[in-house]
């Protein structure tokens, strides 16, 4: 074999193709790891547990002693948003992975069925998609009472057909290329082309899609907290620090609100530029 | 002995804007036993519908009469687990254009393994091994290298030799090749053919073999069937028809080709193709028939027995060796 063909012939290694990668989706992926693994071993990092407060050590601004200073109820800033990571995260995981199935399980099996059942599926999603998301939140709160299980129902409902939508155009194209019908004549059934072919396919897409939407969820979550409609306290939870730290912010110290803020703008803006920069190179292999 | 495929009257109409749109007309067709059948025509006339509804692949809201019979079982009331079984170990299709017919994102291994991989009972190291073997009868060398390939790493040539493994890979009774060769250059395309033709008579299947080559057909096939707008115009064994057509239009396509080392131009049929939904009531070819007649337009003739062979038209005996098409240029 000469050098040419084994150069363009073999797969790239793992290493290789790492390389060739896209570095700001390994940067941006970087800090969403890291904030994540801050979530789950914030006992051990957290300096203070969350809920300890001292009445006397209120609205202390940055110290040595607690770095982003401490709430009105005198706990430890930067401990509570160690532990707010968790809920914060955990609720547009949940929403975005119970959406994507659904959006790609009805996205998949209206493309595959057809006719009417796609006709129907479609209406189905215009009527979700004429209901505000948080308009569904706070419906759902009223109905199940304020936590996080609400808004997390109320809001998989909501982002379903906005993922479901884009899929459904991606499955579509997919499921009318040639090499489909080629693995209907070697005798598949539906399911198997499905799960074997047409879902890994589209992956990708949904992958940048989901990623994107992950964004747009954490900050829906983080107001209906905020709306005091969602996580209670005294748990810990951003949206729901932000109005927590509104009364300090009056009094001259805005340390809870802003800290709380900026971890959402953080974690919101690396997503959404993972995504596109995901959608990127899609496009680029496409 | 039975035939592997018996089509009988088989009349499609695909539903076009709200308007179905006839594409096949009263089609029969037999294939025996390690029998291969051309069929020829020009595009559109409706070969590859044939195909695919012998394969059952036509789009949802399609209207089909008429029986196809796969040893002596309807294909068309044929229920989910028995035309999954009958597209499985009954029946296998080459296409015209390979790279399109394989996931590019999987490898040419998994490609190749997973009809054979369906049958639980197969484990993988065994379906590779069969698979490594079909790759290289073949005339794939290196196959466990190729395994792990892209299909975009593969010319069209080994690309279409990889198809050919994979429709061998069920051992199915019937061959369905949709111009399996009309992507590739001339000097692959006779190599691919080669192989085909071999493995095809080694393992004495059955195959309808689709075509716009007249001399391809005459070559690899045993009978050849002519289609014009969805309507089989001539029937007859290949080598008959190639030097006696019957049909003014099977006579015209022959015409229509090239002839090599002479400054003779090619005299094509005048006209241009109709579809099937186009076709007037008479005989299809009427429009383009330079012998045509009143009973041609008014009355469709139907395919008799005219000199051992069949043929649908209604001067066959007369015209019979004197049918020639007129140069429309004189060659410089």
């Amino acid at each position: 074999m000469s050098l040419v063909e084994e150069l363009v012939l073999e797969r790239p290694t793992f290493v290789q193709r790492v390389r060739r990668g896209d570095p700001l989706i390994y940067v941006l992926s970087g800090i969403l790891i890291l904030i994540v693994l801050c979530a789950l071993f914030a006992p051990f990092l957290a300096p203070y547990p969350p809920n300890q407060g001292n009445i006397l050590a209120a609205n202390l601004g940055p110290s040595s002693a607690h770095w982003l200073g401490t709430d009105q109820l005198g706990r430890d800033i930067l401990s509570r948003l160690l532990f707010g990571a968790r809920l914060s995260l955990l609720g547009p995981s949940l929403i975005i992975v119970f959406a994507t199935t659904f959006a790609l399980a009805l996205a998949v099996s209206s493309v595959w069925i057809g006719g009417w059942f796609d006709q129907a599926v479609a209406r189905l999603l215009d009527t979700l998609f004429a209901f505000p998301g948080l308009l569904l939140a706070i419906l759902a709160v009223a109905m199940i009472g304020p936590g996080l299980l609400a808004p997390v129902i109320a809001l998989t409902l909501a982002y379903t057909p906005y993922i479901a939508r884009v899929v459904r155009t991606v499955v579509l194209r997919e499921r009318h290329l040639a090499y489909v019908e080629s693995c209907q004549v070697v005798g598949l059934s539906g399911w198997q082309i499905c799960f074997r072919h047409l879902i890994p396919n589209v992956s990708p897409i949904v992958l940048a899609q989901a990623t994107i939407a992950f964004g747009s969820a954490l900050v829906d979550l983080a107001a209906i907290s905020y709306l005091g409609l969602g996580v209670q306290p005294p748990q810990a939870e951003w949206g729901l620090m932000v109005s927590d730290g509104q009364s300090a912010l009056l009094n001259g110290s805005p340390w809870e609100s802003l800290s709380a803020c900026v971890m959402i703008i953080v974690v919101v803006l690396t997503v959404n530029v993972l995504g596109e920069r995901i959608a990127l190179r899609n496009e680029g292999a496409a | 002995m039975d035939p592997v495929l018996a089509i009988e009257h088989l009349h499609v109409e695909l539903p076009v804007r709200s308007e179905m749109r006839t594409v096949l007309h009263d089609v029969s067709l037999t294939i025996g036993p390690s029998e291969a059948l051309g069929l020829v025509g020009e595009s559109g006339s409706g070969k590859s519908m044939t195909a695919r509804s012998i394969m059952r692949l036509l789009q949802p809201g399609a209207a089909t009469t008429g029986t196809i019979l796969f040893e002596g079982v309807d294909v068309l009331s044929m229920h989910h687990d028995a035309l999954l079984a009958f597209r499985r170990r009954g029946v296998a299709m080459i296409y015209q254009d390979p790279r399109a017919h394989i996931n590019p994102v999987r490898t040419i291994g998994d490609f190749l393994t997973e009809g054979i991989l369906l049958d639980r009972s197969v484990s993988a190291a065994k379906a590779q091994a069969k698979v490594v073997s079909l790759l290289d009868e073949v005339g794939i060398p290196d196959a466990k290298r190729r395994l792990r390939q892209y299909p975009h790493q593969l010319s069209g040539g080994l690309l279409q030799r990889v198809m050919i493994a994979a429709a061998l890979s069920e051992e199915p009774r019937l061959l369905l090749a949709d111009e399996p060769t009309t992507a590739l250059d001339v000097t692959t395309q006779e190599e691919v053919m080669a192989i085909l033709d071999e493995l095809r008579v080694e393992r004495s299947l059955a195959m309808l073999f689709i075509t716009h080559d007249l001399d391809l057909a005459a070559a690899v096939t045993d009978r050849v069937a002519a289609m014009y707008a969805g309507v089989i115009v001539e029937v007859g064994d290949a080598a008959s028809l190639h030097t006696d057509a019957l049909h003014p239009y099977t006579v015209g396509l022959l015409d229509s080709r090239p002839e090599f080392g002479t400054r003779v131009r090619a005299r094509p049929i005048p006209g241009r193709p109709i579809l099937a939904s186009e076709a007037p009531p008479g005989c299809v070819f009427a429009e383009r028939c330079p012998y045509v007649t009143e009973l041609c337009r008014s009355e469709r003739p139907t395919l008799r027995e005219v000199g051992g062979r069949f043929v649908a038209c209604h001067r066959a005996e007369e015209l019979r060796g004197t049918i020639s098409y007129a140069r429309t240029q004189e060659p410089r």
